[in-house]
């Protein structure tokens, strides 16, 4: 500061210090730009260091339980794995065959004779299940001109059909409300000649649906919100035909007791629906089977 | 004096200003050094950073596609298990839609699937190679049961065609004929063989069935845990089927060399076990392998291809 005092060297002095100063400006400007740039290199790789470290921590805590799930730890462990994949696929190719061979047999055993003018028959043909939440049973029916055969479908406590036998026109009480979308009772005069019966119940998104068709024709279809069910029966089992004279009773095809959630009843409680065949017609409404498909 | 002194101070201003710019220097200097050593040390930091994420980047691409890999393999066995699961429900439910032995197809497999169809048939599917059925009878009197046994029970061994279906029908009062069993095959060159019981007037009064599985290797093992704390268990056969019908007969009675028929009727359970006995080492499915790795068993695990091991005591 004092050296401002003088004259000349003073003010060359300032003027040496200033272009000094401006010439440190720039380097330094420059300088600090460039070490900026560097800590700013050298800072984006660290975090790149960590972020991939990071990165490889993730990787590797995904890949502890998959690795111990594989047994990768032991190499025969973990070969057997791949093994039992081998025998898996056999399985597969027994599956197709089987599919292939079932066509054959459902043909083989599908046909009815006609066993006089007044018999009544029935065989159920053998189905395979490939669809697990399809459950579906087939009959061909002959139905004598001479008679008028119904299908008949109703709703009851689990009790009351256990304790009926198969006598199911002299039972009277049938739920008209139950876990079941639409309960009956009702009926359908089944027409004569060779008639394909399809009684089947579809699991889709908690509901279960039950769907009669004869032939194409869909008779009746009803669902419920399924809880669990808990039996099937059916008398109509075998594949052999059964004839039904007149004299003779008609048989049930089917009851299933079912346990569903509903707004309809109070309380959770056993249901069956059966499905049976009669000579008589009773005071249900008629199945309007409207929908062909 | 003023002079002097003016000489003296434009000295020691010269002086002033070189010792000035002297300091300024080296001040420079430092200053340039420390930031040089700042910049190359940043530069170098950064290099070796560079260099980390590359070794980095690396192991990272490596990882994932080791997890990719495994997370296929996961999947994929996931799938297959559960579709094993599921094509294995399939195979029994078609085998138990078979009536009789034409309906048996002639199965592309190297396993034994065997169903019970009904209480009294069991539907079975032989593959290449040599086959027995071991039919085991066996009639006790209930009433008795701690009486001696011998003489009631018997075995039949019957070798079988390869590659064939069998279908074998108990004989059960309920169709009013001796209790016995009649054993049929689709290979033109078995033909049907028979056996009865030497009981007399058996009459039925319930029957009970133990389930076996419906599809196994030739001499699979029953229960591969056993197997591992058991190495004697070890069968060269596989169980296909079990019966007991209980109901009353009448049991044959030996006197003066003569086998006869007019005893009274007892209490009396008849069991049949069949089994298949093949040519070859008793084998476990891959499925099942890993207890005998779990448990370190001392018996060798020998890999026959197609899922199955052989085992081998040592």
């Amino acid at each position: 500061m004092i050296r401002f005092e003088y004259d000349g060297r003073a003010r060359e002095f300032s003027s040496s210090t200033w272009t000094w100063a401006m010439r440190f400006s720039l380097r330094s400007l420059i300088a600090w730009s460039m070490l900026v740039a560097a800590a700013l290199l050298a800072g984006g790789g660290y975090y790149g260091v960590q972020k991939d470290r990071q990165r490889i921590k993730q990787l590797e805590s995904e890949m502890e339980p998959l690795a111990n799930s594989l047994l990768v730890a032991d190499s025969r462990r973990h070969e057997n794995l791949r093994h039992s994949l081998e025998g898996y696929a056999e399985l597969q190719s027994l599956k197709q065959q089987a599919i292939q061979h079932a066509a054959a047999i459902r043909d083989r055993y599908s046909g009815i004779e006609k066993r006089g003018p007044d018999a009544f028959s029935i065989r159920r043909i053998p189905e395979l299940r490939v669809d697990r939440s399809l459950d579906r049973r087939v009959f061909k029916l002959m139905v004598p001109e001479t008679r008028q055969i119904w299908l008949k479908f109703a709703v009851h406590p689990s009790e009351a059909r256990r304790g009926n036998g198969n006598k199911n026109d002299q039972y009277n009480d049938w739920l008209r409300s139950s876990p079941l979308t639409d309960s009956g009772p009702l009926q359908f005069q089944l027409p004569p000649g060779e008639q394909l019966l399809t009684i089947q119940e579809q699991q889709t998104d908690g509901w279960r649906a039950i769907l009669l068709k004869v032939g194409e024709q869909t008779l009746f279809e009803t669902r419920y919100l399924q809880v669990s069910t808990n039996g099937f029966s059916a008398s109509i089992s075998a594949t052999e035909q059964v004839d039904v004279g007149p004299t003779q009773e008609l048989p049930w095809l089917l009851s299933v007791e079912i346990e569903a959630n509903s707004m309809n009843v109070p309380f959770s409680s056993d249901f069956s629906y059966s499905i049976w065949l009669s000579d008589k017609p009773s005071q249900f409404e008629t199945m309007n089977g409207g929908r062909d498909e | 004096m003023s002079n002097e002194s003016t000489n003296n101070v434009g000295e020691s201003d010269r002086h002033a200003h070189s010792s000035f710019g002297m300091g300024l220097t080296a001040q420079r200097l430092a200053v340039q050094g420390v930031f040089l050593l700042l910049f190359f040390g940043m530069i170098l930091l950064a290099w070796n950073y560079s260099v980390e994420r590359r070794e980095l980047r690396v192991k990272i691409s490596s990882l994932e596609q080791d997890l990719t890999q495994l997370q296929q393999v996961r999947e994929q066995l996931d799938v297959a298990n559960q579709s094993a699961n599921e094509d294995q429900q399939l195979i029994s439910n078609f085998l138990r839609l078979c009536r009789n032995v034409t309906d048996i197809p002639n199965w592309h497999c190297d396993r034994i699937l065997a169903s019970a169809n009904g209480f009294e048939n069991l539907c079975l599917f032989v593959p290449d190679g040599q086959h027995t059925l071991i039919i085991h009878a066996r009639w006790t009197s209930t009433d008795y049961p701690d009486a001696e046994q011998s003489g009631r029970e018997k075995t039949w061994r019957i070798p079988l065609q390869p590659h064939a279906g069998y279908w074998v029908n108990i004989n059960t009062p309920s169709e009013g004929l001796p209790v016995g069993w009649v054993l049929s095959s689709n290979h033109p060159a078995f033909p049907s063989q028979r056996a009865v019981l030497p009981l007399a007037n058996f009459s039925g009064n319930g029957m009970s069935q133990r389930s076996t599985k419906s599809i196994q290797y030739p001499n699979q093992i029953e229960n591969s845990f056993r197997a591992t704390q058991d190495p004697d268990s070890l069968l060269n056969s596989v169980d296909v089927f079990h019966l007991a019908l209980h109901g009353e007969a009448i049991h044959p009675v030996a006197e003066d060399d003569r086998v006869m028929m007019d005893g009274q009727l007892e209490p009396t359970e008849i069991e049949f076990n069949m089994r298949i006995e093949s040519d070859g080492p008793p084998v476990v499915a891959a499925s099942d392998a890993d207890k005998f790795y779990i448990l370190k068993s001392p018996i060798q695990l020998n890999y026959l291809g197609k899922g199955m091991y052989g085992l081998e005591r040592d």
